[in-house]
């Protein structure tokens, strides 16, 4: 079932992209223009800040490459620099990209969306694994964990620009929780 | 003009701006000009939602003018002003008006050199840019040195492995299919061992 699943997931979704600075430029776009409709709190030089490229190169061409947006934070700890909500969320993410190729192609990536406090849940995490040689963990490369490391669950598949959508616009976090 | 630049500010300041035929110009290092050139191309592309031209000036003041009258895209890049002499920028400033034809601007690519000689050569034109001749600030994006150490540090705590634990693991096809094992590879500059994961 898994390896339909994922054919399915690759198939439907293009991890092509121009390069990793056009990525980031898109991204950057999305951002202000969050910051701008008061959904994302950061100001748009606090997003400018956040949000960085490493290049690596091999024998003088392009090789791999990260856009990064907010530190690194497996501690959820709030006092690491992050992207927040006015929703009362916040959120990083970094994406690997391979630009040894043309087109470049995303090959990995890990976004993670932190719920507020009063939450149960305390977060919802969307990864893209790097290609595998081991079948077994190549059927799993999208997946969610939804508020545990340990729990994996088929995601659907989506690009980073979609991602971030979702983060921005899609999670409605209402005034009064079901107990 | 002595406030440096980014790529992103440039980008800002092109999204906050009302719509309408605005020029800026660009100062940048002369070996910079090629890849500052396709970068803004790249990025205005997707900041402006247009196509963006680039039409260089090596030929002079007229043959410029003249691309800019029979170019069809919404905005320009003009760029190789560097063997312009004082006349070729008061040329320039006499046609300064075929630069407005109702789209929406563009930016002049200039050198400290040709930056002086616009200055002092071109002053109508100048008086039409007003405040906006930036010095570009190449690389602001990237991440720095610190910001590399901080993220390796996170890394080799939560994981508990080295940087040549991974690079071992890496160099044997073992390396975990976790998506930030390409990052770390990627911030120790060895993102060639990704391709052996495959």
């Amino acid at each position: 079932m898994c390896v339909e699943i994922q054919r399915r997931s690759l198939d439907n979704i293009s991890l092509e992209i121009e390069s990793a600075k056009i990525l980031r430029a898109k991204i950057l776009k999305v951002l202000i223009a969050a910051s701008n409709e008061k959904l994302l709190k950061c100001k748009i030089h606090e997003i400018q800040t956040l949000l960085k490229l490493r290049e690596s190169f091999v024998m003088n061409t392009k090789g791999y490459s990260e856009v990064m947006g907010g530190e690194k934070n497996f501690r959820r700890d709030k006092n690491i620099a992050h992207f927040d909500l006015h929703n009362g969320c916040w959120f990083d993410f970094a994406i690997t990209i391979n630009e040894t190729t043309k087109p470049a192609q995303i090959i990995g990536f890990d976004f993670e969306l932190r719920f507020p406090e009063n939450l149960s849940t305390s977060f919802l995490r969307i990864d893209l694994n790097l290609p595998n040689h081991n079948n077994e963990l190549q059927n799993m490369r999208f997946h969610l964990h939804p508020g545990h490391d340990d729990i994996m669950i088929h995601s659907p598949p989506m690009s980073p620009i979609e991602i971030l959508h979702l983060f921005l616009y899609g999670i409605d976090i209402p005034d009064k929780i079901r107990a | 003009m002595d406030k440096l630049f980014s790529l992103d500010e440039l980008l800002q300041r092109i999204t906050a701006r009302p719509d309408g035929n605005i020029w800026m110009a660009l100062i940048v290092a002369i070996d910079e000009i090629e890849s500052t050139l396709e970068e803004l191309q790249d990025t205005l592309e997707i900041f402006n939602e247009c196509e963006t031209g680039t039409l260089s000036g090596t030929e002079g003041a007229l043959d410029l003018v003249q691309q800019i009258n029979q170019n069809s895209e919404a905005y320009i890049l003009l760029y190789d002003f560097e063997n312009w002499d004082s006349q070729q920028w008061k040329t320039f400033d006499g046609f300064r008006s075929h630069l407005d034809q109702g789209k929406k601007g563009g930016f002049l690519i200039l050198t400290e050199q040709s930056t002086r000689l616009m200055l002092h050569n071109a002053p109508n034109f100048v008086s039409w840019l007003g405040a906006r001749i930036y010095q570009f600030q190449k690389d602001a994006e990237m991440l720095t040195q610190t910001e590399r150490d901080r993220r390796l540090k996170a890394l080799q705590e939560n994981f508990k492995m080295s940087d040549q634990d991974v690079i071992d693991l890496a160099e044997n096809r073992q390396l975990p299919s976790d998506p930030e094992f390409g990052e770390w590879l990627i911030l120790l500059d060895r993102g060639d061992l990704l391709e052996r994961q495959k």
